[in-house]
């Protein structure tokens, strides 16, 4: 193996990646294949990468595309799993219900989105990072951020218009 | 802009909370005014709040120290394995997956079973075309060459693929010619001439075909029915091979049953072994003139069969457009001067036959369509229209038995024409000189009326009468051709009428867009013209051909007018949805990229997006050599991440 640097690398950032994944794709195990795609094709790649690499910036990145990547190859998203939450619905006894649909045609529609678009949604509502640094992540400008932000917005709210009601 | 739409506008932003304090405040007012403002901007505000919860975090916290074991477990076993397709990793983690729940385990275990049982019971994979488009993908060179008659490799290539499929280099040599392509300059060497010509690959560009694979994989699209018809295990020069038959080309493709690669096409064998070392190099003999036409190079005068080269073109112009207005007295002229200076070029000699016929000096004619019946035979190429051609001119000489022969062998492909169009291409090229300088929509007009002229053709040679009332506007009913195919079947007889003079359909090039076109061209090539002027001209003529508009907006581009360079662009757009759809992709980011030059970066993003969606297929790409510019969905994806910038 390394000379440790690998295996640091990995305890530091494996909270952030499989975050990053689980908030995308709701599903323990699927983040956890992503997590292993993402260190492993670094591992694979470890004596390339010289010591100016900005980790987090990079496993961000790879974190989210691995995860948007794996979510397009299932067939059917994962069924969310029961979380502790405060439910936002709570007026209508179905509410709980209603919610866990809802949010998961919002995955499943979130994977459907144009790459940058679902790229930029995820790092702005999913991670909540704030658009400079999405900008920085994404090398991309800050009005760019927000237009395709702006873009999967509206496109979501179209697609899912008969569950927003 | 109204209130409302203003305020429409603002409510993504609202529902994000990106406005300032008065902006929000304007949107609020109006929400509690409009009823359709408010609906919407409760569904974008439940989206957002739905999506903070979507894929909450765990509270397991073993997850984390699992994973990072299961890299280190698999990270200490890591063995490379480069001849994989799929990544080691990616393999044992798709194995991972497919076996984590019960119901895929039990689809897995049938698969497995069954594939080994086919293996069992049944022989090897039919051969199909897609075969050969996988392998083409690995070729990494192309060995091309014709054996001469006396068992001589002639005209020799050798062209290296790039990853993307594409022709990176190119050589070529005969007898006569050496021509290296090296995608940054290009070396002609004409031996016969001693002398060396270098030239920008702006100015000229040799290739070959310019993706195998694509050729093969439009093929595969089309079907096995009607454009191909393959045949498998037959055998070539005594090797086992698969035959397809291009039916729009009449043309052969043997494949090797065990490479599932081309051993010959047409006319040329195929090899892809390594070429020798430096193939692509060339070393400047000794003696030779060297002339560099690249733009900035020191220019020396052209030599003296150069200049004749250049006067020969500019007269094979004039000729054909002297055939076209029926002044065959002129043509005939002009074609005997190019064939002076350059025998070899078909198509002059087979015109010029064509204005002798109509000036009935027919023993001239036949003469010269036997020079065009040679030049090709030697390579083993039929020329059908070649052979209707001279056995007319026999006909009207009196010289009926010879008339016969030739239009034997020219009746069954006119016959095969009448169900596939495209065969009949070189007889329509052989009866319209100014093809060549058509535009994209007068060459569809003339295909579609390929069927129509044929038959116009085929009661010529035999004097029957089926297909008598038939228009340019519609479709030839499928009883004439059934008729035609039936008397071909029964009788076949070859009977020409003398009296009869086909109607052929041939439209006329109208000089305005034709003149517009070549000054276009040359305003971008030379720089010469007033663009302003040409955009208005185009306008005003409702130019309909989408290259010339893009060469409009390029040049428009290239004067800092962005805004008639969008138009210009726009207008390629809508005409290329129906000429060339699968190249859209072009004009679409052209309009991006001036939107950027324009500042107009949301509208820009639109555009990109939208070429993106067009991109249909990996490896292409639209290169714009003047301005260093090769859009693929790389390019545009690029252009996504930052605005185009012009420097």
């Amino acid at each position: 193996m390394s000379d440790g640097r690998f295996e640091k690398l990995v305890e530091e950032h494996s909270r952030l990646v499989l975050n990053v994944a689980l908030r995308v794709l709701g599903n323990a195990e699927l983040a956890q294949d992503v997590h292993q795609e993402v260190f492993l094709a670094i591992w694979r790649r470890w004596g390339k990468f010289n010591g100016d690499t900005k980790w987090n910036a990079y496993l961000y990145r790879a974190a989210v595309r691995k995860s948007l990547e794996l979510a397009r190859r299932e067939k059917r998203m994962p069924v969310r799993e029961q979380q502790d939450r405060t439910d936002i619905n709570q007026e209508r006894p179905d509410g709980a219900l209603r919610t866990a649909e809802l949010q998961r045609r919002i995955q499943q529609c979130l994977v459907r989105l144009p790459r940058r678009q679902a790229e930029v949604f995820v790092l702005a509502r999913l991670e909540g990072l704030p658009y400079p640094q999405i900008a920085r992540l994404l090398d991309c400008c800050e009005s760019t951020v927000k237009v395709h932000l702006h873009r999967a917005v509206k496109r979501l709210a179209g697609q899912l218009a008969e569950f927003l009601e | 802009m109204s209130t409302h739409e203003k305020t429409n506008k603002l409510l993504v932003s609202f529902a994000l909370e990106e406005l300032s304090e008065a902006e929000a405040n304007q949107v609020r007012t109006h929400l509690s005014q409009c009823e359709m403002c408010r609906r919407e901007y409760n569904r974008l505000k439940t989206l957002l709040d739905n999506t903070e919860h979507v894929g909450q975090l765990t509270t397991d916290e073993n997850i984390y120290e699992s994973a990072q074991q299961e890299v280190f477990e698999t990270v200490k076993n890591y063995q490379p394995k480069p001849n994989l397709s799929v990544p080691y990793f990616g393999r044992r983690l798709l194995w991972r997956t497919i076996m984590k729940s019960r119901i895929t385990k039990l689809a897995t275990a049938a698969a497995v079973l069954m594939i080994v049982s086919i293996g069992v019971f049944t022989s090897k994979p039919v051969y199909g075309l897609t075969d050969t488009i996988e392998a083409m993908e690995k070729i990494h060179f192309i060995h091309v060459f014709k054996y001469a008659e006396e068992g001589r490799i002639n005209d020799e290539k050798w062209i290296e693929i790039d990853s993307n499929g594409y022709q990176a280099r190119f050589r070529q040599e005969s007898n006569n010619i050496l021509i290296i392509d090296d995608t940054d300059k290009v070396i002609v060497y004409r031996k016969d001439k001693n002398t060396v010509i270098l030239y920008d690959v702006n100015q000229k560009h040799y290739q070959w075909i310019a993706n195998l694979g694509k050729l093969f994989r439009t093929l595969a699209g089309k079907g096995e029915k009607g454009s191909i018809e393959i045949e498998r295990n037959v055998s070539f020069e005594n090797m086992p091979a698969h035959r397809i038959h291009l039916t729009e080309w009449n043309m052969n493709v043997y494949i090797d049953p065990s490479t599932k690669l081309p051993i010959a096409i047409g006319p040329y064998i195929v090899n892809y072994e390594n070429p020798p070392a430096d193939i692509f190099a060339f070393d400047i003999p000794d003696g030779v003139l060297v002339l560099d036409k690249r733009p900035g190079a020191n220019s020396i005068e052209d030599p003296d069969w150069m200049k004749d080269d250049e006067l020969a073109n500019r007269d094979f112009k004039k000729a054909r457009q002297a055939l076209a207005e029926g002044e065959y007295s002129e043509a005939v002229e002009l074609f005997m001067r190019v064939v002076a200076i350059q025998p070899m070029r078909n198509w002059a000699v087979f015109w010029l036959g064509k204005a002798q016929h109509y000036l009935h000096q027919d023993k001239a004619a036949i003469e010269a369509f036997s020079d065009v019946i040679s030049m090709f035979q030697k390579f083993g190429i039929e020329t059908p229209y070649a052979h209707l051609a001279r056995g007319l001119a026999y006909a009207f000489e009196g010289l009926y038995e010879e008339a016969k022969k030739d239009l034997t062998i020219a009746l069954p492909v006119m016959i095969q024409a009448l169900r596939n169009p495209k065969i009949a291409k070189d007889f329509d090229y052989a009866d319209d000189p100014l093809y060549r300088d058509r535009n994209a929509r007068q060459r569809e007009m003339i295909e579609n009326v390929c069927v129509m002229n044929m038959i116009h053709r085929l009661r010529q040679i035999t004097s029957q009468k089926m297909g008598e009332d038939l228009s340019p506007d519609s479709k030839v009913p499928e009883e004439v051709i059934a008729a035609w195919e039936n008397w071909y079947h029964t009788s076949g007889e070859i009977q020409v009428d003398f009296d009869y003079q086909p109607d052929l359909y041939i439209p006329e090039v109208p000089a305005s867009e034709k003149d517009l076109c070549d000054r276009a061209v040359k305003f971008l090539l030379q720089g010469e013209g007033d663009i302003s002027l040409l955009f208005s001209e185009a306008k005003q003529v409702q130019l309909k051909d989408y290259s010339v508009w893009s060469a409009l907006g390029l040049g428009l581009y290239k004067e800092g007018m962005y805004v008639e360079a969008l138009e210009a662009f726009q207008y390629a757009e809508q005409l290329e949805e129906k000429q060339d759809p699968e190249h859209i992709y072009g004009p679409i980011t052209w309009q991006g990229h001036v939107l950027d030059l324009l500042g107009r970066r949301e509208e820009a993003i639109e555009r990109y997006e939208s070429a993106l969606k067009r991109y249909s297929r990996s490896s292409m790409y639209v290169e714009y050599g003047n301005f260093g510019i090769k859009i693929d969905d790389k390019w545009i994806q690029k252009r996504l991440e930052e605005p185009f910038d012009r420097n």
